[in-house]
């Protein structure tokens, strides 16, 4: 597995390559506006409702991101960390799929093929899970895939649609998202197996139910897809970097978008996944700069890190 | 003769270039066609993971015809350095110069009129130069002839210059004064960059690359800084014919108190002159006759009458003093070769100035080449600069698609200005404080100089290093 990983990462700037080469890894902001979409709870009311009972944040969050869904793709805003997440979470997504998520005959070809294409993720169905403003799907889309972005806020996925139809290039060969407004537990209900790759990027830390929001990731899957999760780590760092210096001392992103209790620690997703059929392939660190203001792999995973599994092939009804 | 320089495919594929029709809306629009321009749309539609971008160059002159002729030799004439061989062999048009004509230079000598110092400089391979002399044109059909070729994802229009840029940053700049200072969200904003054309044509780019020379209008219309002096002088360029046929592979320069005098050989028979010197002494030069010109030529590079005793004396010690640590370096008293007469009429002149712009980008716009900088030729690097800018930006926007971000997205073209400027910055320093060492006559500063100079001679490990970065 790991010739395939190597090969496909030929493709990565240099220092996340050596990163991934090295099985460890790299994480993200704080991508706090994701929080909403993770919700494992069937409906948005349901969810509001349902929440009350044991935590009033969540209920809070979505009407805060709400508030905030006209700023997904302001170049200097809260989302700024989240926008430069890009430069390491679209590689590691499709050298993910490359090198684990091929099916069909001849694959060393089709890998070969797509690494050197400008659209490596092409005729690929990619579920972007709490899309937001549409921030990693629209990436997704211009290297090829075909991309499902759902999110629990109504106001952002409405910035989403309006800002790929201004963005959007009709005569090129790119592939197309689709948004939508609700939650993955519905989803999964009409959905099932129906994604080659589900994306869980900066959502997991929101979610206040990780085992069945990752079973229904799974049930979402096909057998023999990927998914990958990009969250934070819950240690002492994560807290003085994700918490203490991101909300508070640089002001990265807003207060009260991530609560430390909420935060999943890799062993935790990993078991997580491995309940749901899933085999962890990938795993690194992440680290962002803040004053040049962007992500570099790291093996310190303390803070931010990213995790990419392969869902076995008899696996479709494993998942609870 | 046409056929064996190949320039007949090029002709043709000029005109149909020049009849496409053109397109609404691109991904990539480069303004100026020059070499750096059109190397950059080579480099551009040659890459596997940027082919698919469509690309239009625009060029304000007429397609150039080289008129092939191996009796006469161009004016004007650049050092290559290893590293844009490279690019340009990465990108097939070195087979192209290979085929018409280049002069590789074994070995750079560089002394000076105030003292006896001197420094060469020399790869230690034999079958690797320190630089290849191409004539302007020689290049220019190299670049367009491949540009030729990747015609089906390049469109080229000629004779037509750009009335207006209008860019997304200026735009937005507009929007902000309009709405105060109230954040505002970028959505549902057109980010592309419009152009009209000379002719009325409109166009849309998600990215423009400025190209077009040191008085760039692109440049003007992101409203970037550029520093900017004039050195007060003149390059004369010439081709210049040897007195007999020789193994002609060594580039001569010679800094003398008005400006450093450089040949660079062109074949057995023939060099080429750049000589630098103040304008005043420029248009004296230019006046002269060829005879006359010559003499003056021959006597500035074999005048002896600047020399300094003192730097004289302490580059005796100097020598005494390494010989008694090791080897003195291999004392070459090979003299510059004899100059018997001018190519007739191909004197020309050219000002010489320094200039940088301070961003090379904004959102959706990346200047390069001369646009972006232009320093002294005294060094021969201008012209490399602007290739290793292509290949910094072919680099950026390699990322820009692999990461599937937006072309022209500021963050992606910031790493190209970084890298673009960590390496022209330095250059440019070291040239600029070249030029003002040796403009001057003064006698500690030439005692100075001669020693570093020799002291850099003796020591290898350090030669190998500055070729290093000479070579980009």
């Amino acid at each position: 597995m790991n010739h395939c990983a190597t090969h496909i990462l030929r493709r990565l700037p240099r220092h996340t390559r050596t990163c991934i080469a090295q099985r460890t890894f790299l994480s993200p902001v704080h991508n706090c506006h994701e929080t909403n979409h993770k919700l494992p709870y069937s409906s948005a009311s349901a969810f509001a409702s349902e929440n009350a009972a044991t935590s009033s944040v969540d209920a809070k969050e979505a009407s805060f991101f709400g508030k905030m869904s006209d700023q997904w793709w302001n170049k200097t805003g809260d989302f700024r960390a989240l926008q430069a997440l890009n430069e390491l979470r679209v590689p590691f997504i499709s050298d993910a799929y490359i090198a684990y998520g091929l099916r069909g005959p001849s694959q060393s070809s089709q890998r070969a093929l797509r690494q050197n294409s400008p659209f490596p993720l092409r005729n690929i169905k990619i579920l972007d899970v709490g899309c937001g403003g549409g921030l990693l799907s629209e990436p997704l889309a211009r290297l090829g895939a075909t991309v499902t972005g759902i999110d629990m806020v109504e106001e952002s996925i409405r910035t989403a649609e309006q800002h790929w139809e201004t963005v959007k290039n009709p005569t090129s060969t790119q592939g197309d998202i689709e948004y939508l407004h609700g939650t993955i537990e519905e989803l999964a209900l009409t959905r099932a197996g129906d994604f080659d790759v589900v994306v869980c990027s900066e959502v997991v830390e929101h979610v206040s139910d990780v085992a069945s929001f990752v079973a229904s990731v799974s049930q979402l899957t096909r057998p023999g897809g990927v998914t990958v999760f990009s969250t934070i780590n819950r240690t002492i760092c994560s807290f003085a970097g994700a918490i203490v210096a991101a909300e508070y001392l640089l002001r990265l992103v807003p207060r009260g978008t991530h609560h430390h209790g909420k935060f999943v620690t890799p062993e935790e997703l990993e078991s997580f996944l491995r309940n749901n059929g899933f085999t962890v392939r990938m795993k690194h660190g992440a680290l962002y700069n803040p004053i040049i203001r962007r992500w570099t792999c790291s093996a310190f995973d303390a803070v931010n890190y990213f995790v990419a599994a392969v869902k076995a092939e008899d696996a479709a009804d494993q998942s609870r | 003769m046409q056929s064996l320089w190949g320039m007949q495919t090029f002709r043709r594929r000029l005109s149909s270039n020049t009849t496409k029709v053109l397109r609404k809306s691109y991904d990539i629009v480069i303004a100026g066609g020059g070499l750096v321009g059109s190397c950059a749309a080579c480099a551009i539609a040659s890459d596997p993971l940027l082919q698919s971008l469509r690309v239009l160059v625009i060029e304000p002159r007429e397609p150039k015809i080289w008129k092939a002729s191996p009796e006469r030799f161009s004016n004007r004439v650049y050092s290559v350095a290893p590293g844009t061989r490279k690019l340009l062999e990465e990108l097939s048009a070195w087979k192209t110069v290979e085929a018409l004509r280049y002069r590789p230079v074994r070995r750079l000598q560089v002394w000076e009129s105030a003292s006896e110092a001197a420094i060469s400089f020399q790869q230690p391979r034999l079958d690797e130069y320190v630089s290849y002399v191409v004539e302007d044109e020689v290049l220019a059909s190299a670049v367009w002839t491949r540009l030729g070729e990747l015609s089906s994802q390049v469109d080229v229009v000629h004779n037509l210059s750009a009335k207006t840029y209008d860019l997304p940053s200026r735009r937005n700049d507009m929007h902000k004064k309009e709405a105060g200072s109230a954040s505002r969200d970028d959505s549902g904003r057109e980010d592309r960059v419009k152009i009209v054309l000379s002719d009325g044509t409109q166009l849309e780019t998600s990215l423009l690359i400025g190209a077009d020379g040191p008085s760039s209008a692109v440049r003007q219309a992101m409203g970037v800084q550029y520093l900017n002096w004039s050195y007060d002088q003149k390059g004369i360029v010439a081709s210049l014919q040897l007195s007999e046929a020789q193994d002609n592979s060594v580039a001569w320069q010679r800094f003398t108190s008005l400006g450093p005098i450089a040949l660079l050989p062109l074949d057995e028979k023939r060099s080429s002159l750049v000589w630098s010197t103040n304008t005043e002494d420029a248009t004296r030069l230019l006046a002269l006759s060829d005879e006359e010109f010559l003499d003056a030529l021959n006597q500035a590079l074999w005048e002896e009458q600047d020399k300094k005793q003192l730097a004289g004396r302490a580059l005796e010690y100097l020598d005494r003093f390494i010989g008694k640590f090791g080897q003195r370096p291999a004392n070459f008293q090979q003299i510059p070769p004899t100059l018997t007469a001018v190519d007739k009429g191909s004197r020309a002149a050219f000002p010489l100035a320094l200039g940088h712009a301070t961003r090379y980008v904004v959102p959706h716009v990346a200047l390069i080449g001369d646009a972006a900088h232009r320093i002294h030729p005294l060094a021969g690097l201008g012209v490399n600069l602007g290739f290793e800018d292509v290949t910094a930006l072919r680099a950026a926007l390699r990322k820009t698609v692999a990461c599937g971000a937006e072309l022209g997205s500021l963050p992606h073209l910031l790493q190209y200005e970084t890298q673009a400027q960590r390496t022209v910055v330095p250059v440019m320093a070291a040239v600029d404080s070249l030029h003002r060492l040796y403009s001057t006559q003064w006698t500690p500063a030439v005692v100075l100089r001669s020693l570093g100079l020799n002291l850099v001679n003796a020591c290898e490990p350090l030669k190998g290093r500055i070729m290093q970065h000479a070579s980009l």
